[in-house]
């Protein structure tokens, strides 16, 4: 019966049940929004994460060179102890290589169980004397008995006796054996397996599961002057790569510009080519570490400059730093196995000392990334177990770079602090239904004082009415809910498209879909109820005398301003604790990002209370105007406007504060995401070194000296720079010590203007001065601070660089140091030195510039896309140059938190705040005429035009428009300063607070649009009252 | 300018109903002088509050003429109707509906602020004054008084302040004293009819009580339409 009357009662008020319901539709689908587009991103972190990755594991070998001798151990007799309590050690050290060990140094330490006997120890069969103890445990720290040397083919044996208790089993276990050589000085132990060669063991890693492809890749550098072609040698330092075609074919940075990766035949550098004026079908000789030559056949020319499996550094110290060789060539794996690595063997044999950079063996790994779990961190726990199963594979002869695992796991990280993050930004949506709801209930509650006076006439009991309220909330939030839950899926696909939404597992977008419709609907719920039960519970007559004087809980408590004495009090200690300082995440780093999400608090506690205070001081300034009495009525529009804000000044109040919150919300989103946008804009264009990189590529058909920066002043491009830069190329020598650094060499006087370089940038504090400096003074170089303290120099000091290290060209010359710097745009591998290009050039004439760096007319990305297009029409249209801008290096940045996709999340949080907005205004002026009418009649029915009465209701939605809009924009400004305060370790450089213009215009021209339209609905409504019913009712 | 403040005729009202047309009203015809008082009377349902929409042109019937104060109403646009009401016409409720947020004598001041703005002007010239008004209805104390802080009484005497202010030539009263008690009903139907002679008015008053009735010059029982239902009344 109750049920049925609720039902009627909803169908029959269609607008009361959707006004409300509007507030629930669209809280909860902002709610369920945000969560499914947390796990659509989420569903897309593991691709985003692994995409940059150039190689997924790799599997080094350590197998040293000149290598190919083993140890092998065993009992004589085998089994156990004998019962004379005596057993023979048999050891045997076996040399299968070309070239003899050198130094080898034989360790063998019993076990408890086993006691050397003093003179049993024998070599080669001869007795080894002045020792009274072990020794092969014997120098310090038991280095054991060095043997000399162990010629090619060589077998020598070693013995001799531990004692023992009679019948005790003899293991290995039982004596610790190893052995070390002048070329091999780590330990290797007794009865090792024998080492799985380089190609055996591609093979076998790749028939592990969840392994998509494993081959192998060989490099070693070679000297300078090691490859010719003719009698023309390259200049500089070479390297040699053994790999197949299949590696080539799945590693699209390898581009071939000629031929093909053929078997026999050997692939050179573009630039290597170009040099010795080879190509195909040429034979190029190279001459190998122990001196002797090979002539190979060359079968294709390569661009490796991008290849970053290639050249991205082995070294613990620099690990994955893109470190090019411009002279390199490609063998067959067969070849380098076959013909460099005994050559480094020799080599590393014959001279008597290690080789400072042996070759590298690896097997190159790339996991089936199409069967990776969406989330990065199941991911992580998947390459995690494919790892162990590769590391099962030979084991103990190499070890395993596991990049992937490493990666994902960041991604892992990032993706709980973006969760976290995105929460954040969506509880402002999910408070902002609420109270949508609570106002809208508010507003029903009044419209529905006089159907519950009625029924309670009838015979309706409080009980009945709350039953009813129940059935009545219950119905509007379930199906608000249901209507919300599709909403907020609609939009997350629209927003983050299909295909990341399907990507997201179904446990998931259940999880989120049931916690944000649960939370929708009781959140919700809640609000609608007690509003309705506080309505029920207040007396009819109660209720129409407070209504002009009602006054809300939340200022007779002061919330607003107790919420901003703790805002602010946060704030200090926050300061106070450096809390707003956190760590910039990365996956190269293998760092994630580190927030203090805690703070977010923080923007949520200043948007709350700033919407009361606003809402309080809006009340305080109309009641203060306290209009007097007075039977003396001028223009009855003004008067009666005038008298109603005045004297029920919080219905505008309550209308400001809902409205100043949607706004306020609106504004922040946009201030923060433009300050996002412009902060990571800034970041790329520094890492960039300015709008655009012209790099010449390695087939550029001209040689580009520093003076031809102007060829690429096209139209948008306000100038050029040219920049020489390389990874090490040069030694830095102090008075102190030495070290290999990063060099850049810049024209200073348009490097200035080209290249965002800060004040700050410099330990000076002028960067301008600076570059001065080095214009005026070719014989000065700036200097990290880094460096600078590393090499105990100091500004004024002399400082001998190694130019053109490792080149035909290097040449050691003397600078002064001007002066210190911190970083420098156009460097993300770092700059230790800088001088400039005329300084460089005035010893090595012959170096050109490694890119030029371009500035564009417009910092717009509109005038970005000019200058790329005349630059693709002009320059590079005639030469192969590889152009890089601002653009491609955001767009790149996709390992990090910084690379998620906040736009996308604040396009849906704007657009519902919009549609709230519209909502909140609409549910003001339709209360309004809900509370009103009778007034509106009266005032019809005693001769006031219906235009007049349409002016005063748009008045007043204009005074809860203006006073929410403008609070709204204030209290969102400063919110939107909070989240870029807190989401700081987001940036690289410090964020620069912006609030766009449109960020302002779009929410305040919305609400004014939808006051508007509200408003002329309203008043149309108004004209359509019966004031015969309403003017007789009571 | 005729003899009749009011007349009606062949008057009829229908709405649509579930069931069917309902008749709200039948009145055949009804004149009223000016200056005279007359009680509208009848059974519940018979369309007495409809007939005292029609007379102040807030509802048009769906056949039929009303002439008012020589304007002949159900023919006048929305427009017209509104300037009609603010140069003729008074009302009184059975519910005050004074506007909670004005004090008594801007409730009474803005009925005079509309009609002046209107620039009706009373025809001897002089500004009504509400202070003097509602000093002779025994309000004068109450003047900086909101609704809220008054009595029922008080307010439907305010009521009446705000009807006849601008002096109007006909005042329409539906069951004025239907939410008081007898002794305050008997004040505001001796206030009304006291203010009515003054000004010359002519007054028409739905009331059930015939008692309250019969002290108006003339009574006029409405029959329950033919075609009416219980539920018109109800309506």
């Amino acid at each position: 019966m109750l049920a049925e009357y609720v039902l009627l009662d909803l169908v029959r008020n269609p607008r009361r049940t959707l006004s409300t319901m509007v507030g629930v539709i669209l809280g909860v689908g902002l709610f369920c929004g945000v969560l499914f587009f947390v796990d659509g991103l989420s569903a897309s972190m593991t691709q985003r994460a692994v995409a940059p990755l150039p190689i997924d594991m790799q599997r080094l070998v350590t197998e040293p060179i000149g290598g190919a001798i083993t140890l092998v151990q065993r009992f004589d007799p085998p089994g156990s102890v004998p019962a004379d309590g005596r057993a023979r050690v048999a050891l045997e050290i076996r040399n299968t290589s070309d070239v003899a060990a050198n130094e080898v140094t034989v360790r063998s330490l019993p076990g408890d169980a086993l006691h050397f006997v003093a003179g049993s120890a024998e070599v080669g069969g001869q007795a080894v004397t002045g020792f009274d103890d072990n020794p092969f445990a014997h120098g310090p720290g038991s280095v054991g008995l060095n043997i000399g040397t162990v010629g090619s083919g060589a077998t020598v044996p070693v013995t001799y006796i531990d004692e023992g208790t009679a019948g005790v089993e003899l293991t290995d276990a039982m004596v610790q054996t190893s052995f070390s050589s002048r070329e091999s000085v780590s330990p290797v132990p007794a009865n090792q397996a024998s080492t799985v060669p380089l190609n055996d063991l591609a093979a076998q890693i790749s028939q592990v599961s969840g392994v998509a492809h494993a081959a192998q890749l060989s490099l070693a550098d070679l000297g300078s002057d090691t490859l010719s072609s003719g009698g023309r040698p390259v200049r500089g330092p070479v390297k040699i790569f053994g790999f197949d075609a299949r590696y080539a074919e799945r590693d699209s940075t390898i581009e071939l510009v000629s031929g093909a990766v053929e078997r026999d035949q050997a692939v050179i550098s573009a630039e290597a080519a170009q040099a010795m004026e080879a190509g195909i079908g040429d034979t190029v000789t190279v001459t190998l570490p122990d001196a002797t030559r090979i002539d190979v056949v060359v079968g294709g020319v390569a661009d490796l400059s991008r290849a970053r499996s290639l050249f991205a550094s082995r070294r613990g110290s620099d690990l994955e730093a893109f470190v090019y060789s411009r002279n390199s060539i490609i063998v067959p794996p067969e070849v380098f196995a076959g013909t460099i690595m005994p050559a480094y063997e020799r080599a590393a044999t014959t001279r008597g000392e290690r080789l400072k950079n042996p070759p590298v063996r690896e097997v190159d790994i790339t996991v089936e990334r199409g069967l990776l779990d969406s989330d990065p961190g199941t991911a992580a726990a998947q390459t995690g177990r494919i790892a162990a199963d590769v590391s099962a594979v030979a084991t103990q002869q190499d070890f395993l770079l596991d990049n992937i695992s490493n990666t994902l796991t960041v991604a892992a990280a990032d993706a709980r602090v973006a969760k976290q993050l995105f929460v954040f930004l969506g509880v402002p949506g999910g408070l902002l239904a609420a109270m949508l709801a609570a106002y809208a209930g508010t507003v029903l509650a009044d419209a529905q004082r006089r159907e519950q006076a009625t029924l309670r006439i009838r015979g309706a009991s409080r009980r009945h009415l709350l039953h009813m309220l129940t059935l009545r909330t219950a119905a509007m939030t379930a199906s608000g809910s249901l209507i919300g839950l599709g909403l907020g899926y609609g939009v997350a696909i629209v927003i983050l498209g299909p295909e990341s939404m399907l990507r997201a597992s179904s446990a998931s977008i259940a999880t989120s879909a049931l916690l944000s419709s649960v939370g929708g609907f009781l959140a919700t719920g809640l609000a609608l109820y007690l509003t309705g039960r506080r309505s029920i519970d207040r007396e009819i007559n109660d209720d129409r005398a407070r209504l002009a004087r009602r006054v809300p809980l939340w200022r007779r408590a002061g919330l607003d301003i107790v919420g901003l004495a703790a805002a602010i009090a946060g704030t200090l200690i926050a300061v106070a604790l450096n809390a707003f300082d956190g760590a910039a995440g990365s996956v190269y780093f293998g760092r994630a990002v580190q927030l203090n999400v805690g703070l977010l608090v923080l923007p949520v506690a200043v948007w709350v209370t700033g919407a009361l205070l606003a809402a309080r001081l809006i009340g305080a300034g109309l009641s203060g105007s306290k209009p007097q009495s007075t039977g003396t009525i001028g223009s009855p529009l003004v008067s009666l406007y005038r008298l109603s804000i005045g004297r029920r000044p919080w219905a505008i109040g309550n209308g400001v504060v809902v409205v100043s919150l949607i706004v306020a919300l609106a504004t922040c989103l946009a201030a923060f995401t433009s300050s996002y946008d412009a902060a990571k804009s800034r970041d790329a264009r520094y890492a960039t070194g300015s709008d655009i990189r012209v790099t010449p590529g390695p087939t550029a058909q001209r040689r580009y000296e520093a003076g031809d920066a102007a060829i690429f002043r096209t139209d948008g491009v306000t100038g050029a720079s040219p920049v020489i830069y390389g990874i090490r190329n040069v030694i830095l020598r102090s008075a102190r010590t030495s070290d290999p650094a990063n060099l850049a060499a810049v024209d200073p006087a348009t490097y200035a203007t080209i290249a965002p370089v800060r004040d700050g940038d410099f330990a000076s504090g002028d960067a301008l001065a600076a570059m001065h400096t080095l214009r005026d003074d070719p014989t000065t170089v700036m200097v990290s601070t880094q460096m600078a303290v590393f090499l105990k120099a100091h500004p004024g000091d002399t400082l001998h660089v190694l130019l053109a290290r490792g080149t035909g060209e290097q040449i050691e010359a003397d600078f002064r140091i001007a002066g210190l710097f911190e970083r420098l745009p156009g460097f993300p591998d770092g700059a230790d030195a800088l001088m400039s290009i005329d300084g460089y050039a005035a010893h090595v004439p012959s170096k050109t510039p490694d890119f030029f760096l371009a500035a564009t007319d417009s910092p717009d990305d509109a005038g970005l896309r000019r200058a790329m297009s005349s630059l693709e029409a002009g320059p590079a249209a005639a030469d192969h140059l590889q152009i890089e801008t601002r653009s491609s290096t955001l767009a790149r940045d996709q390992s990090s938190l910084a690379a998620l996709n906040i736009a996308g999340l604040v396009a849906l949080d704007s657009t519902f705040a919009l549609g709230m907005a519209a909502v909140a205004i609409a549910i003001f002026v339709f209360g309004l005429l809900l509370q009103r009418r009778r007034e509106y009649v009266t005032l019809r029915a005693q001769g006031l035009e219906p235009h007049t009465i349409r002016r005063l209701i748009a008045a007043e939605a204009s005074t809860v428009a203006i006073g929410g809009t403008v609070a709204g924009v204030l209290v969102g400004a400063a919110m939107g300063y909070y989240f870029v305060a807190v989401l700081r370790p987001l940036f690289v450089l410090v964020p620069a607070y912006h609030l766009p213009a449109r960020g302002v215009v779009e929410p305040v021209g919305l609400v004014i649009l939808a006051t508007v339209i509200v408003t002329w609905f309203a008043s149309r409504l108004v004209n359509r009252l019966d004031p015969t019913e309403l003017l007789r009712d009571e | 300018m005729s003899g009749a403040a009011i007349v009606v005729r062949d008057l009829v009202v229908d709405y649509a109903g579930v069931g069917g047309t309902v008749r709200a009203l039948h009145c055949p015809a009804l004149s009223v002088k000016r200056g005279e008082s007359l009680a509208v009377t009848g059974p519940s349902g018979c369309g007495k509050s409809t007939l005292l929409g029609l007379l102040a042109g807030l509802a048009v019937p769906t056949q039929g003429t009303v002439m008012v104060d020589d304007e002949t109403i159900s023919a006048l646009s929305d427009r017209d109707r509104v300037r009609f009401r603010r140069r003729a016409l008074g009302m009184v409720y059975q519910s005050d509906n004074l506007l909670p947020h004005l004090t008594v004598e801007e409730n009474v001041g803005l009925q005079l602020a509309i009609c002046l703005g209107a620039r009706i002007a009373h025809p001897d010239g002089l500004r009504p004054d509400p202070a003097a008004l509602l000093h002779r209805l025994g309000l004068a104390e109450l003047a900086g008084r909101l609704p809220d802080e008054l009595s029922g009484g008080q307010r439907q005497r305010v009521a009446v302040a705000r009807a006849v202010i601008h002096r109007p030539a006909v005042i329409l009263a539906d069951e004025p004293t239907g939410a008081l008690d007898a002794n305050n009903a008997q004040v505001v139907i001796d206030l009304l009819s006291d203010v009515q002679r003054e000004i010359g008015a002519t007054l028409v008053m739905v009331t059930h009580d015939p008692h309250l009735a019969s002290q108006l010059d003339r009574i006029f029982e409405l029959a329950k339409p033919v075609a009416a239902t219980e539920d018109a009344g109800a309506r």
